[in-house]
């Protein structure tokens, strides 16, 4: 892999770093990771960790409401966010003159929010805003209903955004609560990447960015339990739809198992990359009968699902799903793929970790995301795991999970 | 070999390699009555030559681990081909196979014309898109952009393949420009530098009435979308980057106008922005927004406030310098990902305009002064469309206030 100079850091203050130079990039890449997604929401409290991410913009004990906006954008910078099942992250991208300023902008900004009620009314409406015009697209109402269906009782079946009505039950200090019990030294990692300048471990232990909360404060990590999806099949009308779509899905091992999270990204590029691949060519290629069709890993730390989409006209929803599981079939009975299709598999994962990995937010967010969860070098890995699928042996194992049993829904438009 | 086909080098050393290739014409060419035919062209010619079929074109970029784009925009059509550096040359010469060797199977044509179709369905879910080309309508008239680069289901079932060879025929004569930063022999080093400021492409404001300023489209939803707008200038003109910086004030970041009046002051809406994008001729200038029935008519009142304020208000000094760092570091921002750096390019090159536009803009930039940015509102601005979606009765309230205000 091209991206050579990775680091691993502490700082005495016990935040844990990633450090991962580019120097053709134009730009730096600041990215704090937390391990505070909806998965560590107490079940009175959905919605809140997408909310306090809204609210961490809103100021701090030295920032106030915009000033942090204004002055990195003053800077050159731009910032954003997201908030996902397991972690939430923070970041800005910089130019490199701008680096030193920057982070202590964001800092601040993330470990010490100073959440005042006038602010989280307004914003309470803008998140509740956001609900709404999630509900007026419908293939993301289908999605979010497909969700909460496979995952059963799963917190991967809740919403992000989390419902109006929870919305409107949240106090600011579930807010403050969330914030202390997750934004904590121990649940956070902060990724760099890009054009860093020689200096950057000198400025970072320089650098004077403190906790608001107590560090002493030990919060849960890991969720014990067993969990199984949903699994037969279902239909549904969703009016609003032109298209229908059909929606499978497996449950596969989750993040920490990268070995096998690899072997499945080749199996997704066997059935759905190119006019060649397995399901493509059938559906799309020579009988035309889907618009499009995926199959994506949604891969979290507690779980993961495979998960497969065709979208097609309403009079050929059965039919497509016929040929799916004939496909399918006949790849997990007979292993009914050559060499050459693996090794072809092979290259286009490969190319796509190259291409993901291009620009300063994409290396943050790749190492940061990693780091978190305690996986260092996971590109040091990527050739490892690529290297062992390439064996037919092996990625039999990789097949198998597609016998296992499926959810499937088709949804009617 | 095509004789019409400028091909170009550009030094920028990476692990990726990629080339685009940009066919001036595009959606912009389609006749009226079938619209969405350069569209479908552009993906015929990726499904057959002379010596590959579909499956082998499609077997060569999977086994070079490469990926392959192309669509028809307004302005043109984009050939796109991006792989490891290390098998660039084992996917380099597709591109040029695809563009003079191109049989048009009829087969993959019929199959083209489907999947275009089952877009065009799969479109009609996004109410923005249906805000959008309901406001293009009212603007456009008869011009080119009025339409939807992928044509409407009536049109694609117009084309008949007879009419696509034709098509291709007169493609084959179209201006053609390949750039990549994958050093071959027969590829000159860049240099061209052409900044043309004629307004040859722009067209006069027609004088519109107040009721054909307006359109409504009634659904039942959570939330009313709004566009308001008008169309402005080529990409070439003298008065782009005062819209641009405008554009900036209003809608780039958290600290823009619209973001902090309608999300951080009042809670009002999620998203909010404008839709500027480059175009040869009149690109259309417009802020979009959806909000929540209740409160619908609430933030429209603001933003007409807003619009009126901006043909009568100088933006402030300060306010201005913090939305010229922004442009810059805007494009600086956009200038990352190889394909991203290489498209923008040969979209200028094939503009007739210097391929380091962008980077020499930053000067001009510098001097546009607030006065500046007033005229060239009152120049484009004055007279907006207005497109709204949503739910009747708020729609219904929305247009009472709009026909008392303009």
């Amino acid at each position: 892999m091209y991206i050579k100079k990775v680091k691993y850091w502490n700082h005495s203050n016990k935040t844990k770093f990633v450090l991962v130079e580019d120097k053709n990039s134009p730009l730096i890449s600041i990215d704090i990771w937390c391990k505070a997604g909806i998965s560590f929401e107490r079940k009175d409290n959905e919605g809140v960790a997408h909310f306090l991410e809204h609210m961490i913009f809103k100021g701090s004990n030295k920032l106030d409401p915009g000033e942090f906006d204004y002055k990195i954008e003053s800077l050159g910078g731009s910032s954003n966010a997201s908030t996902g099942y397991d972690d939430s992250h923070y970041y800005v991208l910089i130019p490199p003159e701008n680096f030193e300023e920057s982070f202590l902008l964001l800092t601040n900004l993330v470990l010490n929010p100073d959440i005042n009620i006038n602010e989280f009314e307004l914003e309470q409406n803008v998140v509740i805003e956001e609900i709404k015009q999630q509900n007026d697209q419908p293939e993301e109402l289908l999605y979010n209903y497909f969700l909460k269906r496979v995952w059963k009782n799963h917190f991967y079946g809740k919403s992000i955004l989390g419902r109006e009505e929870y919305i409107n039950q949240i106090k600011v200090f579930d807010l403050i609560n969330f914030h202390r019990e997750r934004y904590l030294p121990d649940n956070i990692c902060i990724a760099l990447a890009g054009n860093l300048p020689d200096n950057t471990l000198k400025i970072l232990e320089n650098a004077n960015f403190s906790y608001k909360n107590n560090l002493n404060h030990q919060s849960k990590n890991n969720h014990n339990f067993n969990y199984s999806i949903r699994t037969g099949r279902e239909r549904v009308f969703f009016r609003k739809l032109k298209l229908s779509r059909l929606i499978m899905a497996w449950q596969v091992p989750a993040s920490k198992d990268q070995k096998s999270i690899i072997g499945l990204e080749i199996l997704a590029s066997l059935l759905v990359d190119g006019r060649n691949s397995k399901l493509g060519k059938p559906l799309k290629e020579e009988q035309s009968l889907v618009e499009s069709i995926y199959l994506d890993l949604n891969t979290g730390e507690f779980g993961s699902l495979m998960i497969l989409e065709a979208c097609c006209l309403n009079k050929n929803l059965n039919l497509v799903e016929e040929i799916i599981n004939d496909v399918l079939k006949n790849l997990v009975d007979f292993e009914s793929y050559s060499r050459d299709e693996l090794k072809k598999a092979h290259k286009i994962v490969k190319s796509n970790y190259y291409f993901n990995l291009e620009t300063a937010s994409q290396q943050s967010s790749y190492f940061g995301n990693h780091f978190l969860w305690g996986r260092k070098y996971p590109i040091k890995d990527l050739e490892k795991n690529l290297k062992f699928w390439d064996n037919k042996k092996n990625f039999k194992n990789i097949i198998k999970l597609l016998a296992n049993k499926k959810y499937t829904l088709l949804a009617h438009g | 070999m095509v004789k019409n086909l400028n091909k170009f080098y550009f030094n920028h050393k990476k692990n990726i390699s990629s080339a685009y290739i940009w066919i001036s014409g595009g959606s912009s060419l389609d006749k009226i009555n079938q619209k969405g035919m350069n569209q479908i062209l552009c993906s015929l010619i990726t499904r057959g030559s002379k010596y590959l079929d579909n499956f082998e074109i499609s077997k060569i970029l999977d086994d070079n681990g490469a990926e392959l784009c192309y669509e028809a925009v307004e302005d043109g059509i984009y050939l796109g081909i991006k792989s490891l550096k290390e098998y660039f040359k084992n996917v380099y010469p597709l591109i040029e196979i695809l563009l003079y060797e191109s049989i048009l199977p009829e087969r993959e044509f019929i199959k083209c014309k489907k999947v275009q179709i089952n877009n065009i369905l799969k479109n009609e879910e996004n109410l923005f898109i249906k805000t959008f080309d309901n406001w293009k309508k009212l603007v456009y008239k008869n011009h080119p952009y009025r339409y939807d680069c992928n044509g409407y289901t009536n049109t694609i079932n117009n084309i008949n393949y007879e009419d696509i060879t034709k098509e291709y025929n007169d493609f084959r004569q179209r201006n053609m420009y390949l750039l990549s930063n994958h050093e071959f022999i027969d590829l000159k080093h860049i240099n061209i530098r052409n900044i043309e400021d004629k307004n040859k492409y722009l067209i006069e404001p027609l004088n519109f009435k107040k009721e054909d300023r307006y359109i409504q489209c009634n659904f039942h939803t959570n939330q009313i979308v709004i566009m308001l707008g008008n169309k402005t200038c080529p990409h070439n003109n003298k008065d782009y980057f005062s819209l641009k910086l405008l554009e900036s004030y209003l809608a780039f970041g958290m600290s823009s106008i619209l973001f902090k009046m309608f999300r951080e002051k009042n809670g009002l809406t999620y998203d909010i922005g404008i839709i500027h994008p480059v175009r040869i001729r009149c690109a259309p200038f417009l802020i979009y927004l959806s909000v929540s029935n209740e409160k619908a008519l609430t933030a429209f009142k603001i933003l007409i406030n807003l619009w009126k304020e901006l043909s009568t208000k100088l933006i402030p000094k300060k306010d201005l310098d913090l939305a010229k760092t922004k442009l810059k570091s805007s494009l600086l921002h956009s200038s990352q990902l190889i394909e991203d750096i290489i498209l923008r390019k040969v979209q200028l090159i094939s503009y007739q305009m210097d391929h380091n536009f962008d980077k020499k803009s930053l000067e001009e930039i510098d001097k546009i002064s607030p006065e500046l940015i007033n005229v060239v509102i009152n120049k484009y601005l004055n007279n907006p469309f207005l497109s709204i979606l949503g739910d009747s009765k708020v729609c219904e309230k929305i247009k009472n206030f709009w026909e008392t205000s303009f």
